[in-house]
């Protein structure tokens, strides 16, 4: 995980403009990728960004050092994005989102980078049904590759809790990519 | 391995690009508030989000408020109206007695129905009155003779 210097930091603390740039560089496609695997949708998920480091500014200054910066980052952006989800109606895939991820599925093996819009409709297909939390830890745990201590920081969950959600989201998960004729 | 794995490995090692970095990184920049640092205190020249949010939380907190209040009003006063109409508030007692009452001297100005005007129940009350005291000097004097007769 990408870390700022504590140099970086100080002045970022008493309101250096370029140090914040600097540090918005640094975290901003971690943000993003959060964001639009959350939200499918990649102005939302822009608009998320926008307001995560918003929040960063305004608290930057009570940032406690001993913590991580991804992970408060992850975690005030991870509270954004439930916050939209609620108001959000829920998300259902988009009639070309199965062909979309039909393709991608065919040659997964294969390291082929996906655009956004691919993104978009991969994650809508494979999270439809999941709540909040549960995608939450799905996108923590599966898509993002973060550690079970560092998501049990982020989410305020406790080890047992983020087990039961990460498995009752690979639960519906399976189910569907077997509807979809996915062994 | 089966799909669920594949998939899922092949996800974990990839991030959605920002397509336009710079652009995103500009116009968060420009969205921030700027800081008085020495104050500590922000000026309102770039967008203020959080005075809005300020304004907000002052106005949803007031209508919390009005909310609650009404409601605990609200909730007495369906509970006054209940109570008032069960008549509970007034005594088997009382209620016998008014209807005594009613049939011995106010028979004249009730209705067929037999309910009550203002001026019947004040009547009732006012002989209620009168019979206590009568009793009341009833009982003296009875005391008083018997008083005498020892």
């Amino acid at each position: 995980m990408k870390q700022i210097s504590n140099d970086i930091l100080t002045r970022c603390k008493t309101g250096d403009r370029e140090a914040f740039r600097i540090l918005v560089h640094t975290y901003q496609r971690m943000v993003f990728s959060l964001s639009l695997k959350m939200l499918c949708d990649e102005d939302d998920a822009k608009d998320t960004v926008q307001d995560v480091f918003l929040k960063v500014w305004q608290n930057i200054a009570g940032f406690d050092s001993r913590v991580s910066m991804s992970t408060w980052i992850y975690t005030i952006a991870s509270h954004i994005c439930l916050d939209k989800l609620k108001k959000k109606r829920r998300m259902s895939p988009l009639p070309d989102d199965e062909s979309v991820f039909r393709e991608y599925a065919e040659k997964a093996d294969a390291q082929t980078e996906l655009e956004n819009r691919q993104w978009v409709a991969v994650v809508r297909i494979l999270a439809e049904g999941l709540s909040g939390k549960q995608k939450l830890v799905f996108t923590l745990c599966q898509l993002e590759g973060l550690d079970s201590s560092e998501v049990q920081e982020i989410t305020g969950l406790d080890a047992k809790q983020i087990k039961s959600n990460l498995y009752a989201a690979r639960q519906i998960i399976r189910k569907r990519l077997k509807d979809m004729g996915y062994e | 391995m089966n799909k669920y794995d594949e998939i899922m490995n092949h996800l974990k090692g990839m991030k959605p690009n920002v397509e336009d970095e710079e652009e995103l990184t500009e116009s968060i920049m420009a969205s921030l508030p700027v800081f008085d640092c020495e104050n500590c205190q922000e000026l309102t020249e770039a967008t203020p989000t959080y005075t809005v949010q300020a304004g907000r939380n002052i106005t949803s907190s007031v209508i919390v408020v009005l909310r609650t209040t009404l409601s605990v009003a609200a909730v007495f006063l369906i509970g006054l109206f209940i109570w008032l109409n069960s008549g509970k508030h007034v005594s088997e007692k009382t209620e016998a007695y008014i209807l005594t009452q009613r049939t011995e001297h106010t028979s004249h100005l009730s209705g067929i129905d037999g309910y009550s005007t203002p001026a019947e129940l004040y009547m009732c009350y006012m002989e209620s009155r009168r019979t206590k005291e009568n009793s009341i000097s009833k009982i003296r004097k009875m005391i008083n003779e018997q008083y005498e007769n020892n």
